[in-house]
């Protein structure tokens, strides 16, 4: 039985999971690091709880899907659901890292746990 | 942006990345991808204003150049990672593994990417493609009180498909590429041929118009014609996603193909002929054919009395470009004769294009897979001007580059051949460099 609460990485009531794309002889490769990442969300997502993850456009940030969120969390199928937006960072000046940020927004520890 | 890296994400966990290594488990958790105003083919810059065009092309070239922008850059039609998703993507939703349901919301007024754009994304069963009245590519992300039940629908997995697609399926796709100095007449004979026999088929013949030695030259610009090949081929994939491709290129249409090839791992043909090839005696035809097998078997045509390939594709070589050489002449390194055979033909660079004889057996190559063979020779011994420039050609090219140079500004300047010739000497040379600089900017050498 996995329970989330018992990863320290999720305890946090704010979920925050680096995932970390490379970018291989100047194109954009998702990296291995990146999947890790998705793949210790998911795990969590064992919860009876359904995990959305959003990804905006280049130039989006954190309040880009609050409407969208907003519109979606009023329905019953998906009021719980745990919500998980990517940003990206990458500076202009630089091919070498392009690192994507998920941050996550629900509250796990208040949620019913499931094997 | 979101949506081809959410799908890159996907397709590696799936096993369909670059690399096996990827593969994760958490894809057999997904249930449903929604995708807002997705790119598929790709931002085109000629769709733009032409107020953004003037800055966004020297923009581009100048980001090219200095290496930034990477995300910007795959985001364009035929960038290499665009080009790897959209085949990944196709190739994954034609195989029989599980896949994930895919509502698809695109905006009628979508600037970026209109529902021709979206074929690959569109076509296959398990996509709900859907329009989203009045949403244009920035606001699509942002539900209004007309659209909003779209929305929940789509992500509550109740969608309705408001538009239908369908690829038109052909079986055998022929992709004819014309090289540089030509047009894609030269293989107008060769496609009706094919036609003829085979009428089902899908018989391409792309053309990037005319391509000058010049032009051929400039990297950046050589390289241009390989984005634009693979968004054609991605196009035509996904409009013909079970179909077998097969090509014919010449010349600079042989560099398109082995650059395109060496890029996007799951570009794949069944048979490939080459005529007077310029891709390097060293191609990496073992990671292409026996690692990725994306080419069953290649036929290399090579013109007994090519110069421009033993010479001027040598010279290039070794005069740094590592993605030309002279394989079209001295033969491929690559050993494996079953799956790659080389014929020395009689003729020289474009000649054997205009041979019927020559153009009914790559249309049997093409069609059936034979002959690989032809019979060819003897040939007599190669000229000694010839010998000599294919050993010294880097050399001579350096040298007659440095002296055109020189010559060309010494003569815009007129600076020397005044007092040393008169007027009237001074006047030949310069229309001699004159006319040397017009062709040049008009790009017809």
């Amino acid at each position: 039985m996995m329970v989330a609460g018992d990863d320290p990485h999720f305890r946090a009531r704010r979920v925050r999971v680096n995932v970390t794309c490379r970018v291989v002889a100047g194109e954009l490769e998702i990296g291995s690091k990146a999947m890790s990442a998705l793949s210790e969300t998911i795990h969590v997502h064992k919860l009876p709880r359904p995990l959305v993850v959003l990804a905006p456009n280049r130039k989006g940030r954190a309040q880009t899907f609050e409407r969208l969120q907003h519109t979606l969390q009023q329905e019953p199928g998906l009021r719980d659901a745990l919500w998980l937006q990517f940003n990206y960072h990458e500076p202009l000046w630089s091919n070498r890292s392009l690192e994507v940020v998920g941050e996550g927004r629900g509250d796990l520890d208040d949620h019913p746990r499931g094997s | 942006m979101g949506s081809t890296v959410l799908r890159r994400a996907y397709l590696n966990a799936s096993g369909y990345g670059n690399a096996e290594t990827l593969r994760q488990g958490w894809v057999e958790k997904v249930e449903r991808i929604v995708l807002m105003g997705a790119i598929a083919r790709g931002i085109k810059i000629e769709k733009m204003p032409w107020k953004d065009r003037v800055w966004v092309r020297p923009a581009l070239f100048l980001a090219k150049l200095l290496r930034l922008a990477a995300m910007h850059r795959s985001t364009l039609a035929g960038a290499d990672f665009l080009a790897r998703l959209r085949i990944d993507w196709i190739r994954f939703n034609n195989s029989a593994c599980p896949k994930p349901t895919v509502v698809h919301l695109l905006g009628t007024s979508d600037a970026v990417q209109d529902p021709d754009d979206v074929i690959d994304i569109d076509q296959f069963p398990d996509v709900v493609p859907v329009e989203v009245p009045e949403a244009t590519h920035a606001s699509i992300i942002v539900p209004t009180p007309d659209t909003r039940s779209l929305y929940i629908r789509a992500f509550l997995g109740q969608s309705i498909p408001t538009r239908t697609v369908t690829a038109s399926g052909s079986g055998h796709v022929f992709i004819l590429m014309h090289g540089i100095r030509d047009s894609k007449v030269c293989f107008k004979e060769l496609a009706d041929e094919i036609k003829r026999r085979r009428p089902e088929a899908c018989v391409m013949l792309p053309t990037y118009g005319y391509l000058s030695i010049i032009g051929f030259l400039r990297p950046f610009y050589r390289d241009s014609f390989v984005a634009w090949f693979l968004d054609q081929y991605a196009d035509h994939l996904a409009r013909n996603p079970k179909a077998e491709f097969h090509y014919a290129g010449h010349s600079n249409g042989t560099y398109i193909l082995g650059e395109a090839l060496r890029r996007v791992p799951r570009l794949s043909f069944n048979r490939v002929c080459f005529a007077a090839s310029v891709l390097p005696t060293d191609f990496e035809w073992d990671r292409v054919i026996d690692t990725r097998k994306q080419v069953q078997l290649v036929r290399s045509d090579m013109g007994y009395g090519d110069w421009a390939v033993g010479i001027l594709a040598k010279a290039l070589h070794r005069l740094g470009s590592r993605t030309i050489g002279s394989g079209g002449y001295d033969g491929f390194k690559y050993g494996d004769t079953s799956h790659l055979v080389e014929n020395v033909v009689s003729g020289g660079h474009s000649g054997m294009l205009y041979d019927r004889k020559y153009i009914m057996s790559i249309a049997d190559f093409l069609l059936n897979g034979s002959p690989v063979r032809l019979d060819s020779g003897p040939f007599g011994a190669e000229p000694k001007w010839f010998t000599f420039f294919r050993a010294y050609a880097d050399i001579v090219a350096f040298v007659l580059i440095v002296l055109a140079l020189l010559f060309i500004l010494v003569n815009v300047a007129g600076l020397l051949f005044l007092p040393v010739f008169g007027l009237a000497g001074w006047s030949l040379s310069s229309a001699l460099g004159l006319a040397i600089i017009i062709l040049v900017i008009l790009d017809r050498l």
